[in-house]
């Protein structure tokens, strides 16, 4: 959810920071010099959010990639990776779906070596793959992600407040805020400078990738589909001209360059990582993370911890969140066991189950009972208010709870109805 | 605001005839970013996002100087000037102010910035910068190496750069200048077209060597063909080497996508020299209405850009002394003195000619080539 970078981790970092007394500066600024974060950045190679589920027919698989930006980059690649195994977390075979531009942002996507398709795809009706086993769709929507940031930023602050007046913390990292402080964090989450909750993002449009593929494309390696999302610079030795055509009329892939932005599950990467830390620490952090190799996600397991401490006090009550029974006499490693599981950010997707209606439902079906199947594809729909599950999970080990006041976008979008976002 | 030698562009269209060759500066490894276009619509989709919303104004200020756009300047100090409750916003309204070459008001900003609380090392960073811009680039040039040695990164060493090419330190600033690009991790084209533009900058109106700078402006340009200032950098060199055909075109180019005054006051120039003087006869005078027309709004900022257009086709050496004076006043830079010398010389005053030149080594504490810091001005 990198497109709230100044908006979400931000706003948690600054107020909680702020008030700690260890407000930082993120990167120098100059007054002739284009060297803001805001200005170096590159919007379009920042993921906004990313969505994956399954069709009601039970035989594709939906992704949506939102970009921060009006346009693609014609320098990047855009990819969704597609891991598949037949038992949670244990995945055997992974499927690229890689996508690029160019100037005129026609786009050129590769679904392993199962499909290809190229062109205009900003219809909405999309390209259809040679093969027919890849439809995508590239263009502007709007932006489906909904959140309360004001709310949640005045929620924040009032914790942040809390502690800078002793709130004590307990050994592993969660504050005792106190009822009064709980109520009050918790009801500033519910409103929007008082008054009703409201959409910070209501109108915003995005650059969105959507693609739906045959699952048997995706699931080599079993039913379990775990999905994320990064962005990509090509190697620099990679020719800008197609390259040269495999004997099916399928050009070759473009190899995968290194990663400089990835996404998983909501608020991971940006919620998780350092938000009391200065703004340049968090900042060199988060650039890690979005660099790293999948083999190195668990390092990240340490920063998680800390945040999910903070989290689990903030309905006046610690050791209430998710997954904290995995070790009731370790208050050292209480939150070592979800931490763990989030550091391997990849939305999870039960594709034996043609409904869709819950955040994180393998997540859950597993923390209740080890193997068995949800029941309910999971993974992340339009329509999911993420946040409130999220945040709730966190907070006091439910899915709901922690609310933010805002249940539903602006706009309608769909889950059956390709390319699903609504038009801006 | 791009910067420009005094009378420099009129001087160069003077002396066609003995234009310098071509020759190849050394320009680094390409860079891999996103199309110029792209990025464009991208910052525009932005700005069109955030609405009045924070850091809306980083934007404005991107807007105005990559593509000319005082529109932009205008929202962005607008912006600034209503929000001052935290150090946070504060510095947002130096850096604003900065932009409008208020350089007093930009230091005053900072002092309350520091007070509200903001960061030591933004503030310190912001306060260089201003002194850099107004000729105080000694002063913190020990300042700026301890920095880069601490945080070596671009922000760091882009501001040393710029501090050595204030000071004449010119290979200095170069290499510096290479290592901040070698720092950046963007696909953004525009921290790298910045730098090319002010090492381009440096190389034409300070060092003196308009080969190299002419291959700078070239590779700012490959990265953002719209970048107005770098366009009417590198047409100033191409009318020095007689490629007026080249320049022409690509005046037109920036005049037709933001009305750029300056741009209009050399295509006029170049139209009136070139047997089409009732097209540049018109073009100077709407690129008159132009600058009149920003400085009512920015006058500071646009002082020695407009003095150098009286000096120049604007012919109105009065109205030249009296901005250059405005100017000077606000940045007793080489450059801001150099253009106050010649404006008196124009308009007549040569007492005050000389004791301005008495006073420019004085007060810069530097021998050599007319220099100034190399700012787009409120671009």
């Amino acid at each position: 959810m990198n497109r709230l970078r100044f908006a979400t981790r931000r706003l948690v970092a600054m107020a909680v920071a702020g008030s700690l007394g260890v407000l930082a500066a993120s990167v120098t600024h100059a007054s002739d010099h284009l060297d803001t974060p805001t200005v170096i950045a590159d919007p379009a190679a920042d993921i906004g959010d990313l969505f994956a589920w399954t069709s009601p027919d039970g035989r594709r698989l939906n992704l949506v990639m939102t970009i921060v930006a009006h346009q693609f980059s014609d320098r990047l690649q855009y990819v969704f990776h597609v891991d598949s195994g037949a038992r949670f977390r244990k995945t055997t075979a992974t499927t690229s779906i890689a996508c690029r531009f160019d100037a005129a942002n026609l786009a050129e996507c590769w679904a392993g070596d199962a499909d290809y398709v190229r062109g205009d795809a900003s219809k909405p009706a999309g390209l259809e793959g040679r093969n027919r086993r890849l439809r995508v769709f590239a263009g502007l929507r709007d932006d489906p992600f909904f959140n309360n940031v004001k709310g949640v930023r005045a929620g924040l602050g009032v914790a942040a407040a809390a502690l800078q007046g002793g709130a004590v913390v307990d050994a592993a990292g969660c504050p005792a805020f106190g009822d009064a402080t709980s109520r009050e964090v918790l009801d500033r989450w519910r409103h929007t400078d008082g008054g009703p909750a409201t959409n910070f993002l209501a109108g915003w449009t995005s650059a969105a990738l959507v693609v739906a593929i045959d699952l048997d494309v995706v699931d080599t390696g079993g039913k379990l589909l775990a999905v994320w999302a990064s962005v990509r610079k090509p190697p620099a030795d990679e020719s800008p001209v197609a390259p040269r055509a495999k004997t099916d009329g399928i050009p070759a892939r473009p190899t995968l360059g290194e990663p400089i932005e990835r996404v998983g599950r909501a608020l991971t990467g940006n919620g998780l990582l350092g938000p009391l830390a200065p703004n340049d620490v968090s900042g060199r952090r988060k650039e890690e993370y979005n660099r790293a190799a999948p083999s190195d996600w668990p390092q990240f397991s340490t920063d998680i911890q800390q945040t999910l401490g903070l989290y689990d006090g903030f309905d006046g009550r610690c050791g209430n969140q998710w997954y904290v029974d995995a070790y009731p006499e370790l208050p050292t490693l209480r939150y070592a066991a979800l931490a763990n599981l989030l550091a391997d950010d990849r939305l999870w997707i039960d594709a034996r189950a043609t409904a869709c209606t819950r955040y994180l439902a393998v997540e859950l079906a597993e923390a209740e009972r080890p193997g068995t199947a949800a029941g309910d594809c999971g993974g992340r729909t339009p329509s999911y208010d993420v946040i409130d599950a999220f945040r709730s999970l966190l907070v006091g080990g439910n899915t709901t709870g922690a609310d933010d006041g805002v249940e539903h976008d602006d706009r309608a979008h769909s889950t059956v109805e390709f390319p699903f976002l609504a038009a801006p | 605001m791009r910067s420009g030698g005094p009378g420099r562009a009129w001087l160069v269209l003077a002396s066609v005839a003995c234009g310098a060759g071509n020759a190849a500066g050394a320009v680094d490894r390409p860079h891999a970013t996103t199309s110029g276009a792209i990025a464009i619509a991208n910052l525009d989709h932005e700005i069109a996002r955030r609405q009045d919303g924070a850091e809306v104004e980083e934007l404005l200020l991107a807007r105005a100087r990559f593509l000319g756009d005082y529109e932009s300047l205008d929202r962005a100090t607008a912006l600034a000037e209503g929000r001052f409750g935290n150090g946070g916003e504060l510095l947002q309204r130096a850096r604003s102010r900065s932009a409008e070459h208020r350089f007093a008001e930009a230091l005053a900003d900072v002092v309350a910035a520091e007070r509200a609380g903001a960061s030591p090392e933004e503030t310190g960073a912001l306060r260089a910068s201003i002194l850099v811009a107004t000729g105080r680039a000694a002063e913190v040039v020990a300042q700026l190496e301890a920095g880069a040695g601490r945080r070596p990164g671009f922000a760091s060493r882009s501001a040393l750069a710029g501090a050595y090419a204030a000071v004449g330190r010119f290979d200095d600033a170069d290499r510096v200048y290479v290592a901040a690009l070698g720092d950046l991790d963007t696909t953004s084209p525009f921290p790298y077209a910045w730098v090319y533009f002010a090492r381009g900058s440096m190389w034409s109106e300070q060092a003196g060597d308009p080969a190299r700078a002419e291959a700078m402006y070239t590779q700012a340009l490959i990265l953002l063909p719209e970048f107005a200032a770098a366009n009417v950098h590198l047409a100033e060199l191409e009318v020095a080497r007689g490629d007026l055909a080249s320049a022409v075109a690509r005046l037109e180019r920036v005049v037709a996508a933001s009305g750029e005054p300056e741009a209009l006051a050399l295509l006029g120039a170049l139209h009136a020299r070139t047997g089409d003087p009732v097209r540049g006869r018109l073009e100077i005078a709407r690129a008159r209405r132009r600058f009149e027309a920003l400085l009512a709004r920015h006058p500071l900022a646009f002082a020695d850009h407009a003095a150098e257009f009286y000096l120049g086709p604007g012919a109105d050496a009065e109205r030249a002394w009296s901005l250059a004076c405005q100017n000077l006043a606000g940045r007793q830079t080489d450059r801001a003195f150099a253009l106050a010398i010649e404006a008196a010389r124009a308009s007549g005053r040569s007492r005050e000619a000389s004791v301005l030149a008495a006073r420019m080594g004085r007060a810069t504490g530097r021998q050599g080539p007319a220099s100034r810091a190399v700012s787009p001005g409120p671009r």
